[in-house]
């Protein structure tokens, strides 16, 4: 053994390799528990519900909708475009199966979790956890429920702006639940008077 | 137990805190290398002609130390490798790039981290290195636009070698540390050979009578 590590290299390989069967032993265990929001805590893996909301009405597919709750919440009510994580495999058969039933995640794309309130302790599916760019949804599916899907109340609209901001949200849940938006802004601003009282209705100032 | 680390990942430190963390990084990286004497073409060239396999166990014991650490701390709920970012792999133009980087790397004995080393020390051989090495930069950049749809080819995501086989990530941490281990033996062998052999051509040493018969 000298003769093939020298003097030293005797302990340091013995080390190595007691170090690297640990490593095999421990594997055999499976894969550490992770607690969802602390597995993806940078900010930018955080997306809101406004946010999210409106990657869906944008139409965009450069991300997937995974929800982690269990089954019998998910028939009750999820995001739009979500798939419950019942149907994310490991497995290349369970893949293809799901994939048949049209209930086929693409992980390769951006994925976006959530859970009930986003506090939960959740262990990930494998498959998920190889994926570099998750996100998670900020509140969970109460938060969803919130900003998206809560009754938009008008009234007390001090400005143009708080106006438009209802108007646009209201227009927001209705699209989610199915909906026509209601009409209900209230434009407390006085009517705009003319300037020039004198001057023809359609005439173009400055000309 | 909360992963502690990436800590860039965790503690959020904004890019100025990780510029200043690769700055420090890269300064220690290149004072080691320089140390182990890497910043030398001789001894780099050692591999390849056989007389001197220091780069290989060296390399190879950064490898396998980082790995066994890494996966182990891994399991141990310390560190979230997912967080831990891996380069996607585009199989074809990696192959490729892999045979241009050796070519370059047999011809001018430096690899970029080793060249940069030697230039810091004022090696002029590193410094011509260097040149080439930003050459192939700039010709790339003006012929991107035709090598873009090789250069993209065989996309296969994010790839490491137990998914791609299918085996436990321990079960490959315990293979590549056997080949490690395998290969410090094997070399050493080699170097005794090659140091007996040039003790027996040395006209020094015949003459001090040293010369096995």
């Amino acid at each position: 053994m000298k003769k093939l590590f020298g003097k030293h290299g005797i302990t340091f390989a013995v080390v190595l390799l007691v170090a690297g069967a640990a490593v095999a032993a421990l594997s055999f265990r499976g894969e550490p528990k992770r607690r969802l929001h602390k597995g993806v805590s940078q900010k930018t893996s955080v997306v809101k519900p406004a946010e999210l909301a409106s990657w869906i009405i944008e139409g965009r597919r450069d991300f997937a909708i995974i929800d982690l709750r269990d089954p019998d919440d998910f028939k009750k009510g999820h995001v739009r475009e979500a798939v419950n994580c019942g149907h994310c495999h490991d497995s290349a058969t369970e893949g293809r199966k799901a994939s048949q039933e049209n209930l086929f995640v693409d992980l390769s794309k951006k994925l976006v979790l959530y859970t009930e309130t986003g506090e939960e302790t959740v262990e990930l599916p494998r498959a998920l956890t190889k994926n570099p760019r998750l996100y998670t949804l900020q509140g969970g599916y109460a938060g969803w429920e919130k900003e998206v899907l809560a009754p938009v109340s008008f009234g007390g609209e001090t400005d143009q702006e708080q106006v438009y901001a209802k108007q646009r949200q209201e227009a927001v849940r209705a699209f989610f639940a199915g909906e026509r938006a209601q009409q209900k802004a209230v434009l407390p601003i006085a009517p705009i008077k003319r300037q020039n009282a004198n001057q023809p209705a359609g005439a173009r100032e400055g000309c | 137990m909360e992963p502690l680390a990436p800590i860039s990942k965790i503690a959020e430190w904004g890019p100025n805190g990780l510029i200043v963390a690769a700055g420090l990084l890269g300064v220690g990286f290149g004072f080691v290398l320089e140390r182990a004497g890497f910043g030398n073409a001789k001894t780099l060239a050692g591999q390849w002609y056989g007389y001197n396999f220091a780069v290989l166990r060296v390399m190879f014991t950064a490898i396998v130390v980082a790995m066994v650490g890494l996966f182990g701390l891994h399991y141990l709920g310390v560190v979230d490798l997912s967080l831990v970012y891996v380069n996607e792999t585009f199989i074809w133009p990696q192959l490729v790039g892999g045979l241009i980087f050796g070519m370059g790397f047999a011809i001018g004995q430096y690899c970029p981290g080793t060249a940069v080393v030697a230039c810091a020390t004022g090696k002029i051989d590193a410094m011509v290195f260097m040149g080439g090495f930003f050459l192939g930069l700039i010709l790339f950049f003006f012929s991107y636009d035709g090598l873009e749809k090789f250069y993209l080819s065989g996309d296969m995501g994010r790839v490491l070698v137990p998914d791609w086989l299918g085996i436990p990530a321990g079960v490959v941490v315990f293979l590549v540390v056997a080949i490690a281990l395998g290969a410090f033996a094997l070399t050493h062998v080699l170097d005794r050979r090659f140091a007996a052999k040039q003790l027996h051509r040395s006209p020094r040493a015949e003459s001090r009578g040293e010369v096995a018969s």
